[in-house]
């Protein structure tokens, strides 16, 4: 129980810092750099960031499958989804990213979205 | 200097004074596809999962990586993330990101038409507050 707790820790940290590592890497690339598979014209700095970011991304998708052993969907969702909030934050403080109180609002209601999409109904209340 | 699109187009959205409309447009649209892309990778899964695995005791590789709807979800996946990096390139992350949740409406759009899964009203709400979230989201930037 605790490890899971660990890795739901891990998937979210690991997912939020991905996104941001790839954000980073394609702001220092031409805009369709990631179709042209032509290397040559991406800066190898952008290259090693959005690399990292797909590295992240990977461990959070490994560690995933501990989580899901433990903890339901209609908690591991969620929680996960709270990753948005992290990324929120950094990226305006410190990717220059504008923050208004329509977003936080936008980004609020998608996470209560989540856990209400990801919401199991108890068993014996089939009432549908 | 060669990459996609050279001096075409899409630069003139991207680059000079800064973004247009139509550059938002166009990340909008690359952002509903691989989104897409990542709900069928997740039915080819679910297909693959449900389908039974013939013995195959002299290939050497997992049984899995024979089967065609898990070789199909992975083109799916690699092709959402390559898109996915067009989507960071044109709109901001912390738009971008949440807006990944529309994936778990369309997957449970496709459980239930495909699947015949049932869906319980709670979870109607939280597809209604997604696309609101999202909503917000979109007009926020505009």
């Amino acid at each position: 129980m605790r490890r899971a707790t660990g890795y739901l820790g891990v998937a979210v940290i690991a997912g939020a810092l991905g996104q941001l590592l790839m954000k980073v890497g394609v702001s220092l690339a031409p805009p369709l750099a990631a179709l042209s598979f032509t290397l040559e014209a991406v800066p190898v700095l952008a290259v090693i960031w959005v690399s990292a970011g797909i590295a992240c991304y990977g461990l959070a998708v490994c560690v995933w499958v501990e989580v899901l052993k433990v903890y339901p969907l209609s908690i591991a969702y969620p929680v996960l989804s709270l990753g948005y909030i992290i990324v929120y934050i950094v990226s305006i403080s410190y990717l220059g990213e504008s923050g208004s109180l329509q977003k936080s609002c936008g980004i609020g209601l998608i996470i209560l979205g989540v856990a209400l999409v990801a919401h199991t109904p108890q068993e014996g209340s089939k009432h549908e | 200097m060669t990459y996609l699109d050279e001096g075409g187009v899409f630069q003139t959205f991207i680059q000079g004074e800064g973004m247009t409309d139509l550059a938002f447009l166009w990340g909008y649209l690359a952002l509903f596809v691989a989104i897409s892309l990542s709900a069928c990778a997740q039915v080819l899964q679910k297909l693959a999962a449900s389908r039974t695995q013939p013995a195959l005791s002299t290939r050497i590789l997992p049984p899995v990586l024979y089967n065609p709807f898990f070789l199909m979800s992975l083109a799916c996946l690699g092709l959402s993330m390559l898109l996915w990096l067009v989507v960071l390139s044109i709109l901001p992350v912390s738009q971008a990101y949440p807006m990944m949740s529309l994936g778990y409406v369309l997957v449970m759009l496709l459980a239930r038409y495909l699947f015949k899964e049932r869906v319980a009203w709670q979870r109607w709400l939280g597809v209604g507050l997604i696309i609101l979230g999202v909503s917000c989201l979109i007009g926020a930037e505009a």
